[in-house]
């Protein structure tokens, strides 16, 4: 079990990673269209992320290969980064099925309890 | 222009950072700028570069700690072991019965080169215990 914090660009990285091994254009493109535009990674914030996530063992490198011309260094999951986004998602599945309740049983009118 | 504005803000990075990922990290930076703009990658470079520089200094900052408290341990252990467990270094006996002379002449010796010797008497013979610290 994972019990490093991921933040959220990390749980997108992880998420993109999630499909098979990809380079950081990849990525931070896949994490801005997940995000519905809400994540938008530069290269620095995403060198930074990827690098957290390389030491605590949840990324590994998977070499380097020409892509249209350009050197690109390609990244995957290990299985502790499965398994790390896999319990995101599910942490992140049940605290929405707790407000949801919360807001379905919240009274109509605010103010009133 | 685009490519000498980014590779200014890899400078915010370590040396050894830029000498290892330096062209990949350009190489990505000018791909996201067509995208996200060059100001944005080049202000995302710099706060990167801060950071890995802060990361870096935690990390050479922790190896001192724990290089210190190794040599810390280290050197209390060494301290106790000199003081509190003071180790014989050699340790010899002598005996004799009747006529002890050159026995105690040895014994004297051995006193006068900084050992410390014990009598110990029984009735029918004298026992020395000699020990260097």
């Amino acid at each position: 079990m994972y019990r490093g914090e991921v933040t959220e660009q990390a749980l997108y990285i992880l998420a993109s990673l999630a499909r098979g091994e990809c380079h950081g254009y990849g990525i931070a493109r896949d994490a801005e269209e997940l995000s519905d535009g809400r994540v938008r990674l530069t290269a620095g914030t995403l060198y930074g992320a990827l690098n957290r996530l390389r030491d605590d063992g949840l990324v590994e490198p998977a070499g380097e290969r020409n892509v249209q011309g350009r050197r690109r260094r390609y990244h995957r999951l290990t299985p502790a980064g499965h398994a790390a986004l896999a319990e995101e998602v599910e942490r992140l599945r049940s605290t929405a099925v707790a407000l949801g309740a919360r807001v379905r049983s919240a009274p109509a009118t605010p103010g009133l309890a | 222009m685009r490519r000498r504005l980014l590779a200014l803000c890899l400078l915010a990075y370590p040396r050894e950072v830029r000498e290892r990922d330096g062209d990949a990290l350009r190489d990505l930076a000018l791909d996201l700028a067509a995208h996200n703009g060059t100001v944005r990658e080049g202000l995302g470079l710099i706060r990167g570069g801060w950071a890995e520089r802060r990361r870096l200094a935690g990390r050479v900052r922790r190896a001192a700690t724990v290089l210190a408290v190794g040599m810390g341990t280290a050197l209390a252990a060494l301290t106790w072991t000199a003081t509190a467990q003071p180790t014989r270094v050699e340790e010899d006996r002598f005996s004799c019965t009747g006529d002890c002379r050159a026995v105690e002449a040895e014994v004297a010796a051995r006193v006068r080169g900084g050992w410390t010797c014990d009598e110990i008497r029984a009735s029918d013979s004298v026992t020395w215990r000699c020990t260097l610290d």
